[in-house]
C-alpha cells in the first residue's frame, strides 16, 4: 500500500514537468517557405504615402514603434505605441497583439530592422501586419511627418550607384 | 528483480531529465523556435562592415562565401568579386543548402540595402543555418565607402593607410572583374546539396 502512494507521488510531478517542458507557443506557426512566399508578393512594406491613405480609410490603424523606451520618449511618429523589441518575450508578443482586430504598422530606426520583426511576428501567426518604409533618417521623418517632403524617402533597396565598365581594360 | 513500478518511474525520471536538458532555443528538427530567434536577432555579431568584406575579398579569405540575394539581372550587371547569386525567393531551394549550411564556410548576404539581405538572414537562421552574416549597408554602402571614398587630411595614420590600401585594391579588382563580359563574370552555379545523412528530421 505504501509503495502505491510513493509511486503516485513520483508520477504526478513528473507528468506535470514533462507537459510544462513540451514546446507550445514557442514554435512557429508558419514555416520559412510560407513566409518567403508572402515576402515575394511584396505587399508588406508600405510607403508613408500609402500609410496615410490607409489611415484615411481606416482610422483604427496602429503604428508600433519597435525602438527602445528612451528613443521612443525622445520623439516618435504621431499616435504610435511603443513595443521595445530588444526585451520582448514570446508571451509579451502574443499578449500585445491579442484581441486586436485593426491593422498594425511596424517601424523602427531603419526599414530592415522593422522587417525582421515582421517576419518573426508573421511566423508566430499574427495577422494584419505591415512595415513602414522609413528609409535611413527616421528623425527627419518624425519632424516632417505632416509636410510633403515626407513622401520622398530613400527606399532601402533602391540602388544609389551606377557602374561604369572600364573600357580600357583588355581581357 | 525490480518491481514494475520502479522500472516505470526510473524511465520517467530519465525522460523528464532529457526533456529539461534539451536545448531551449531549437526545435527537434534543428530549426530555431521563437525564443531562440528573438535571442539571436538581438546579437550584433550578424553584421560585417563593407571594409571587413573588402579585406576578405582582397586577401581571398576562404572562410566566407559572398551571397548576392538580388535578382539575376542586378547580379549580372554588377556584383562583388567571388559572390554567388541566390535570389531571396530561391534561398530555401535544397539545391543550394550545401552553400548556406557549411560548417566551415560562412555565408555573407548582401543586397542593395539591408532589407533583402536581412530577409535571407532571417529565413536561413530560422532554418538552422546559423553562423551567416549580413554585409551592413549592402551595395549602396560598398559604393560609398569602398568605391568612392577618398582620404582627406594632412597626415594619414597607419590604420587609415591600411584601410585605404585595401579599398583601392578592392576597387581595382571590382572594376576589372565587372568590366569583363557576362559570360566570364557569371559562372554556372553548381548544385550543392547538404549531405543526406547530415539532415535532421526529414518528412514533416
Amino acid at each position: 500500500m505504501m509503495k502505491n502512494y510513493l509511486f503516485l507521488l513520483l508520477l504526478v510531478p513528473l507528468v506535470i514537468l514533462i507537459i510544462l517542458a513540451l514546446p507550445g507557443k514557442r514554435s512557429f506557426r508558419f514555416s520559412g517557405e510560407a513566409i518567403l512566399e508572402q515576402i515575394g508578393q511584396n505587399t508588406h512594406i508600405i510607403s508613408v504615402h500609402k500609410f496615410k491613405e490607409f489611415k484615411a480609410g481606416e482610422p483604427g490603424i496602429q503604428l508600433v514603434d519597435l525602438r527602445g523606451v528612451t528613443e521612443f520618449a525622445n520623439g516618435h511618429l504621431p499616435e504610435a505605441v511603443n513595443m521595445p523589441a530588444e526585451s520582448l518575450g514570446t508571451g509579451e508578443i502574443y499578449r500585445f497583439f491579442k484581441g486586436m482586430e485593426s491593422d498594425h504598422v511596424l517601424y523602427s530606426g531603419e526599414t530592415y530592422q522593422a522587417e525582421k520583426y515582421w517576419i518573426i511576428f508573421r511566423q508566430m501567426g499574427i495577422e494584419n501586419l505591415y512595415v513602414l518604409e522609413t528609409g535611413y533618417a527616421l528623425d527627419s521623418l518624425i519632424m516632417n511627418w505632416d509636410s510633403e517632403s515626407s513622401r520622398r524617402i530613400l527606399v532601402d533597396e533602391d540602388p544609389s550607384f551606377t557602374f561604369q565598365p572600364d573600357t580600357a581594360f583588355n581581357y | 528483480m525490480f518491481s514494475i513500478r520502479f522500472q516505470v518511474s526510473a524511465i520517467l525520471v530519465l525522460l523528464s531529465g532529457l526533456i529539461i536538458l534539451l536545448p531551449d532555443a531549437r526545435q527537434s528538427s534543428g530549426e530555431l523556435n521563437v525564443p531562440g530567434m528573438l535571442e539571436v536577432m538581438n546579437e550584433s555579431g550578424q553584421f560585417l562592415t563593407v571594409d571587413q568584406v573588402a579585406r576578405m575579398v582582397v586577401y581571398e579569405d576562404t572562410s566566407i562565401l559572398l551571397v548576392d540575394v538580388r535578382d539575376t539581372e542586378a547580379y549580372r550587371a554588377v556584383h562583388i568579386p567571388g559572390a554567388i547569386n541566390l535570389p531571396v525567393s530561391d534561398i530555401l531551394n535544397p539545391d543550394w543548402s550545401g552553400y548556406l549550411d557549411d560548417p566551415v564556410v560562412r555565408p555573407v548576404f548582401y543586397s542593395n540595402g539591408n532589407t533583402m539581405a536581412g530577409e535571407a538572414w532571417m529565413i536561413c537562421t530560422q532554418k538552422g543555418y546559423t553562423g551567416s552574416y549580413i554585409m551592413k549597408g549592402g551595395m549602396n554602402e560598398w559604393y560609398r565607402e569602398v568605391m568612392e571614398s577618398t582620404f582627406e587630411g594632412e597626415r594619414i595614420t597607419a590604420a587609415d593607410n591600411a584601410t585605404f590600401e585595401v579599398r583601392y585594391r578592392a576597387r581595382k579588382f571590382f572594376n576589372r572583374m565587372n568590366s569583363t563580359p557576362d559570360s566570364l563574370k557569371t559562372a554556372f552555379l553548381e548544385v550543392k546539396r547538404k549531405k543526406e545523412d547530415d539532415l535532421v528530421g526529414g518528412c514533416e
